[in-house]
């Protein structure tokens, strides 16, 4: 690779890297070569066979898709015999296709089509009996249809090479080869046997493939392609912040996809992505506000409801100031966040943030490199991994490092005290802690080669594996350290020095990527909400009296402690999209609108801005949260300088926040993510960083054992949250099972 | 899942190979030979001693003729349908053993003896037609003989 | 009687399988012999001796041999290519059963030539009962210092793996062999990279037949210009070929390279059985084009005067039909075993052995037209040259040829075109 090469194709000189596949070169310079089998970072095929170009010297015709190109190539791709043979090919493709193209979802997206449009009829001489094939039901989420499935093997190379999975392959031989999963065909009754897909349902299966052979269950026979509207926003699911086209039809929700998105995700989606958005049309979304008297709920008019809480809210605001508490959340847009901050400020209280458990504030006031994207990742060539389980609760960031580590040969490291899947089966080296022993690890990368030994016992991990570690660390010619959630405190503030106190040893490039739980914990953070959320609800009852919660359900999360808590409250406001164990305890409820049906903006893990577009008018009177604030304030005459749209909100944001300057809602519009920018912090004597780690290491329960068990398939990506339990499918595949118990902790 | 000695037999393969993943079709060989067929168990635990997924074992299991996924029958009876054995005689050796045991290609006998198998050329072009039953070669071939061959099965 | 014995000169010894009969048989000099010698010379030897492939590709031997990077700091392997599934051929059986000690020897001066200390014999599963005369074989050899470390006191190490396939006539093509010895489905590889730079577990390996591997011991005993003195100029050497269907004898037997087809016929097979006319032979197994009396009159065995008729020398298996044959039926049941063969991979072969298959059976039920004969030459077409392996052409050849050489057996089955009802009896 690296040095350029000269080639003629069709008579037009052409230069292109050396090694570079033809295929790609041709269609790079608007040369058209169809291809079923071929696909970008998959490996080459030559199965399809549709690819076919001459190339001088060569006896037969070649396959385009598996050819590099050399120096003095002359290559032909559109005489006459080359076209005869891509309609040869379609005419066996057709053949045996049962052209159900009216009730095929895949109808005008089709490749198939396409093809068969552009090279005219075929001499589809069809003669003899097709052979017909069953469909089969996969998994909830995904149906296969054999006649349509052209044998690209696209799918079986996304689940094994891009996902790691296995779970699909090739059963049968010859004509009666089909595609699936573990026993699909293994008796008459097939399916009904009870086989299924046995993987992480990411459905990206489903998105690469060519036809309408692999298709997603919940939105079939909903819409055709062309007449559902389709808008670009961002996945409200993870902090992880994929791009995705959201298919509205109507009012009504369709489908997630994410084909061709030159979003940071390419065509990927996890399960919730692409099958948790359903909750947008769920009719148990609260539509109007309601009031709590004598125990039950009224639907009240927006007018009653806002008079009725501020005069609530002034009254204890009058009294004491902070006994009004204000708590935002990492699941809303920086813009409500923005606007619920400026209102505690209005109020004068002092007791504003949000719900969360992480202690990525402390991270980044002692952030020491910038931070990476998911594509810096996936360029990667060294990798550390302190805690963090990318696969099950990031899987972007999980992808980007399986593709690090299978095309360019990353070498991965991975610190932590369970045996995650990434751990397992991609790990160069692993080093498995015993519970919450991660800060020993860490110490041993500042302290002294005498130390190690006695750190390694500490963690229950072998000296040499423990030495090997620091010798890669310190001797990386570039590095990119990936966090989990799970490290806190002065772990988490030693892993942000570290970038600074490696340059002191040797400069090199050095990234971080923070594993945020939530799609906007790092902006709310931005937004000045602090997780203080906790440490409020201890004063719930005494020193605060009313509470005005938006877009976190504790209750659910945290359970009975924060039940109690809120009970204590005087008056408590809630903004919701459903009738949550939390908004139950409410006074007042306001319906608010979910992703979406607002503009507005998230910032990811990655510390990238993306936007957030309205896809769907919100259904009966939701508002956006930021609107609810605005209305609110100017009820209690409080003056927080509202704005009237999302776009002037966040121009105040751009003008305030350290950053957020020089982003515009058009610049996003252009570039799709654009990452903020972030004062690094000094760094810090090692003796201090040592210290503290010593008094972290103080802590480690050094009786405890190795925890031996392997994170089970499904443990995150599976669990139900507020959004994904109201998304049919999801509830229908995972509500019963012992995973999908309801639990917030990843939306 | 299998007697002592056959998992002595599947550790011996796996050890000869410097890849242990091409232990895979003797392996499925092993186990056929002792149930009869390849059972579920037979490919989860093949997968599991070779780190393979279920349907990695499963993808190899459907490519190969020699597999059954149903039970074979006591005595497989694989009669070559190609060429050169069917310019001397082999449909009629076929018509033959259908009539004989009332079954069709691919099927088994009530009493579970004999399953009637079509396979493609066995190698026994000169010493045509020929049968197998299981592994035992019987070749020159006439209903006769076919006859006598299977009385003289225990 | 022109039958030569070179490598079937022990058959008929008294268990020849046995290592003593072996060695009182001088077997085993060749190794040590070849131990002597430089890995160059041993290459250049087989070059000389113009050993083209029994396995039906006829490509040189010591060429291929000569593609391995042996300065690769990679292990190389030798595959020995005993999948013996070419409809027709038979060849490779007797040689493993009646003196497997040959084609032991032949694989330890091809490793030694090769640097390869391991090597495989992927044996077709339905050879089950020759496995465990390899292997009985192979612990003699072991036993004797012939494999294992350090042979011969050499410092060359070399050891043997029987692998049984398990049913497909694709893993005898070299990557897909390559790919079912890996553990994996029987699909073949993307060539380039060849085997000889890129085959097993990613490591240079050279895939030779069982025919071709056991000619090697008698190269090197004998030398390069004895072996090919014993056939023509460029198809050196003696071969072995399977004759069957309508003949007083069927059988193997190795006669030299350019010996003529219908001496094979008449003299070795002792002539048509009952006296019949000869209608028609497959030289090379079922792959090859078939050729009718005339051109079978004017072929010799080997691989020019095969092309010269219009059909090729392939693996040996010498398939002859008479008078009473329809070859309609014969190609059906060829058809109807590439289809059930194909692999699947690719487009032409998956789909279009389906669809011939169909319209052979179509025109079997009787309602085949004159139409339909086009169409298969057209989806023939459409095949030959597309297909990702060789089977597909394998799979268009019989047919294209017998279409073409005899038409009238094809005719004869299409359905009269259905008489028109006149207005008067409508
Ligand atoms: C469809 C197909 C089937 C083949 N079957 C065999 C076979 O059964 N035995 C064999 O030795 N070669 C077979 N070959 C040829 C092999 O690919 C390979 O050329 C040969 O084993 C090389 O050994 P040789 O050079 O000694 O002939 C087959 C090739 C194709 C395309
Ligand atoms: S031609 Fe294609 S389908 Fe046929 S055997 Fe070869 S690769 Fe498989
Ligand atoms: S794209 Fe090249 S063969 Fe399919």
């Amino acid at each position: 690779m690296g040095d350029i090469v000269k080639l003629k194709i069709n008579g037009k000189e052409f230069e292109a890297p050396k090694g570079k596949l033809l295929i790609e070169v041709c269609l790079e310079n608007g040369i058209n070569i169809p291809n079923f089998c071929y696909y970008p970072d998959l490996t080459p095929q030559a199965a399809c066979r549709m690819c076919l170009v001459r190339i001088e010297k060569m006896p037969k015709m070649a396959t385009s898709c598996t050819v590099e190109v050399a120096e003095g190539m002359v290559v032909t791709t559109d005489t006459e015999e080359l076209k005869d043979a891509r309609k040869g090919m379609l005419d066996f493709i057709l053949g045996n296709h049962p052209l159900d193209c009216p009730v095929c979802d895949k109808g005008g997206q089709c490749e198939l089509q396409n093809m068969t449009f552009e090279h005219g009829t075929v001499f589809a001489h069809y003669n003899v009996k097709k052979n017909n094939t069953p469909e089969w039901r996969l998994s909830p989420f995904i149906a296969y249809d054999p006649q349509r499935c052209v044998r690209c093997y696209r799918c079986i190379r996304e689940c094994t090479e891009v996902m790691d999975v296995n779970a699909l392959g090739k059963i049968f031989r010859g004509h009666h080869e089909v595609i699936g999963p573990y026993g699909l065909g293994m008796d008459k009754s097939g399916m009904e046997k009870g086989y299924s897909l046995d993987c992480e349902q990411c459905g990206n299966c489903v998105e690469i493939c060519p036809v309408g052979a692999l298709l997603s269950v919940d939105s079939r026979f909903r819409s055709r392609p062309w007449d559902m509207k389709e808008t670009v926003t961002t996945c409200t699911h993870c902090g992880d912040g994929c791009q995705m086209n959201l298919g509205i039809r109507g009012t009504n929700y369709v489908r997630v996809a994410s084909k061709d998105m030159t979003g940071i995700n390419g065509e990927f989606l996890c399960v919730k992505g692409r099958y948790g958005c359903s909750f947008i049309s769920n009719p148990e979304r609260i539509t109007k506000p309601m009031i709590r008297r004598n125990g039950n709920f009224e639907a009240v008019s927006w007018e009653e409801a806002l008079k009725f809480t501020a005069s609530k809210l002034k009254e204890i605001s009058n009294s004491n100031k902070d006994a009004v508490a204000v708590l935002g959340s990492p699941r809303l847009t920086n813009e409500a966040n923005f606007t619920l901050r400026r209102f505690a400020k209005g109020l004068g209280t002092k007791n504003v943030g949000q719900v969360a458990d992480a202690d990525w504030d402390r991270f980044f006031a002692n952030l020491t490199a910038p931070i990476a994207t998911h594509k810096d990742v996936k360029k990667a060539k060294v990798i550390l991994m302190i805690g963090g389980d990318a696969t099950e609760n990031h899987p972007l960031s999980g992808m980007a490092i399986r593709y690090a580590v299978r095309k360019r040969q990353a070498k991965l490291m991975i610190v932590n005290s369970r045996r995650t899947k990434i751990a397992r089966r991609q790990a160069k080296l692993f080093l498995h802690t015993r519970p919450n022993a991660e800060a020993a690890v860490v110490a041993a990368l500042f302290e002294a080669e005498s130390e190690v030994s006695r750190l390694a016992e500490l963690a229950k991990v072998k000296v040499e594996q423990l030495q090997k570690l620091r010798e890669e660390v310190l001797n990386s010619e570039e590095l990119i350290i990936v966090v989990g959630p799970e490290i806190k405190g002065a772990t988490l503030e030693a892993v942000a020095q570290l970038a600074a106190f490696l340059n002191k040893h040797k400069e090199r490039p050095i990234h971080y990527l923070p594993l945020a739980t939530y799609n906007n914990t790092v902006g709310a953070l931005d937004m000045g909400l602090l997780p203080t959320g906790h440490s409020l609800m201890r004063g719930f009852g005494s020193q605060i009296q009313a509470l005005y919660l938006a877009g976190s359900n504790p209750v659910e999360q945290y359970g009975s402690e924060w039940h109690t808590a809120l009970k204590k409250l005087s008056f408590l406001a809630v903004a919701e999209l459903f009738m949550t164990e939390t908004a139950k305890l409410a006074d007042v409820v306001f319906p608010v609108n979910s992703f979406a049906e607002q503009d507005g903006t998230f910032t990811n893990n990655a510390t990238q801005v993306q936007r957030v577009n309205r896809a769907v008018e919100g259904g009966g009177q939701v508002r956006p949260d930021w609107m609810v604030i605005n209305a609110l304030a100017r009820e209690m005459h409080v003056d927080i300088a509202a704005k009237g749209s999302a776009v002037s909100i966040f121009r105040d944001i751009a003008a305030e926040i350290p950053g957020y300057n020089g982003i515009t809602y058009e610049r996003i519009k252009k570039e799709s993510a654009v990452q903020t920018t972030r004062p690094l912090a000094s760094a810090k004597a090692v003796e201090a960083i040592c210290q503290d780690l010593g008094a972290e290491c103080a802590r480690i329960d050094t009786k405890a054992e190795l925890n031996k068990t392997n994170v089970a398939q499904g443990e995150g990506l599976f669990r139900l949250g507020t959004l994904t339990k109201h998304s049919p499918v999801m509830q229908e595949a995972f509500g019963k099972t012992e995973k999908g118990k309801a639990d917030t902790v990843t939306a | 899942m299998f007697s002592p000695e056959i998992e002595k037999k599947i550790d011996a393969t796996i050890a000869k190979y410097p890849h242990k993943r091409s232990a895979l079709l003797p392996l499925i060989h092993i186990a056929q030979n002792e149930q009869g067929q390849v059972t579920e168990d037979a490919i989860s635990y093949i997968a599991e001693r070779l780190d393979l997924t279920p349907v990695e074992v499963y993808e190899v299991v459907t490519f190969y003729s020699m597999y059954f996924l149903e039970p074979i029958g006591k005595y497989n009876l694989q009669v070559c349908r190609t060429i050169s054995c069917m310019l001397c005689g082999a449909y009629d050796i076929l018509e033959h053993l259908r009539n004989k045991l009332g079954i069709k290609n691919g099927e088994v006998t009530k009493d579970g003896r004999f399953r009637l198998t079509e396979v493609e050329c066995l190698g026994s072009c000169s010493t045509a037609p020929a049968m197998q039953v299981n592994f035992d070669y019987h070749e020159n071939l006439t209903p006769e003989k076919v006859d006598q061959i299977l009385s003289k099965l225990p | 009687m022109a039958e030569l014995k070179v490598l079937t000169a022990r058959f008929n010894t008294p268990n020849s399988t046995d290592i003593d009969t072996y060695l009182k048989d001088g077997g085993y000099q060749a190794i040590a012999k070849a131990l002597k010698m430089t890995q160059d010379d041993i290459i250049n030897e087989v070059k000389k001796s113009a050993l083209r492939g029994r396995g039906g590709a006829g490509f040189s031997a010591g060429m291929k041999w000569s593609f391995v990077p042996r300065q690769l700091n990679k292990p190389k392997y030798l595959v020995c290519n005993a999948d013996e599934s070419e409809p027709g051929t038979c060849k490779d059986r007797p040689l493993m059963e009646l003196d497997p000690h040959q084609l032991i020897e032949g694989m330890t001066i091809a490793s030694y030539a090769l640097g390869a200390n391991l090597s495989f014999i992927y044996i077709r599963g339905e050879y089950w009962y020759l496995v465990a005369i390899l292997e009985k074989a192979i612990q003699q050899a072991r036993d004797r210092g012939y494999l294992g470390k350090n042979i011969l006191g050499s410092g060359f190490d070399h050891d043997i793996i029987v692998h049984p396939g398990a049913g497909a006539y694709i893993c005898g093509e070299e990557t897909a062999l390559l790919n079912s010895l890996e553990g994996k489905r029987g699909h073949p590889r993307i060539k380039p990279p060849f085997p000889a730079v890129v085959g097993l577990y990613g490591c240079p390996t050279v895939v030779n037949n069982v025919e071709t591997l056991a000619a090697v011991p008698h190269i090197i005993n004998k030398g390069a210009d004895w072996y090919r003195s014993l056939g023509t100029e460029k198809s050196g050497g003696s071969k072995m070929f399977s004759l069957s269907g309508h003949v007083n004898r069927p059988g193997n037997y190795e006669v030299r390279m350019g010996y003529p087809l219908m001496d094979l016929i008449n003299v070795e097979g002792g002539g048509m059985r009952g006296g019949k006319k000869l209608k028609a032979v497959i030289v090379g197994g079922s792959s090859v084009p078939i050729i009718n009396a005339e051109d079978s009159a004017k072929c010799n065995l080997d691989y020019e005067s095969c092309q010269s008729v219009g059909t090729m020398l392939g693996s040996g298996g010498v398939i002859v039909m008479d008078e009473t044959v329809d070859i309609f039926e014969t190609t059906f049941n060829l058809i109807r075993f590439y289809n059930h063969e194909s692999c699947g991979w690719c487009t032409p072969c998956r789909e279009g052995t389906d669809w011939l298959m169909k319209i052979f059976k179509k025109i079997k039920a009787g309602m085949g037209e004159e139409s339909d004969l086009d169409l298969i030459l057209k989806l023939c077409f459409n095949i030959e040259g597309r297909s990702h392996c060789p089977l597909g052409e394998a799979a268009v050849w019989p047919i294209t040829s017998a279409i073409k050489k005899f038409p009238e057996d094809f005719k004869k089955h299409l359905r009269k075109s259905l008489p028109v009802l006149s207005m008067a009896n409508a």
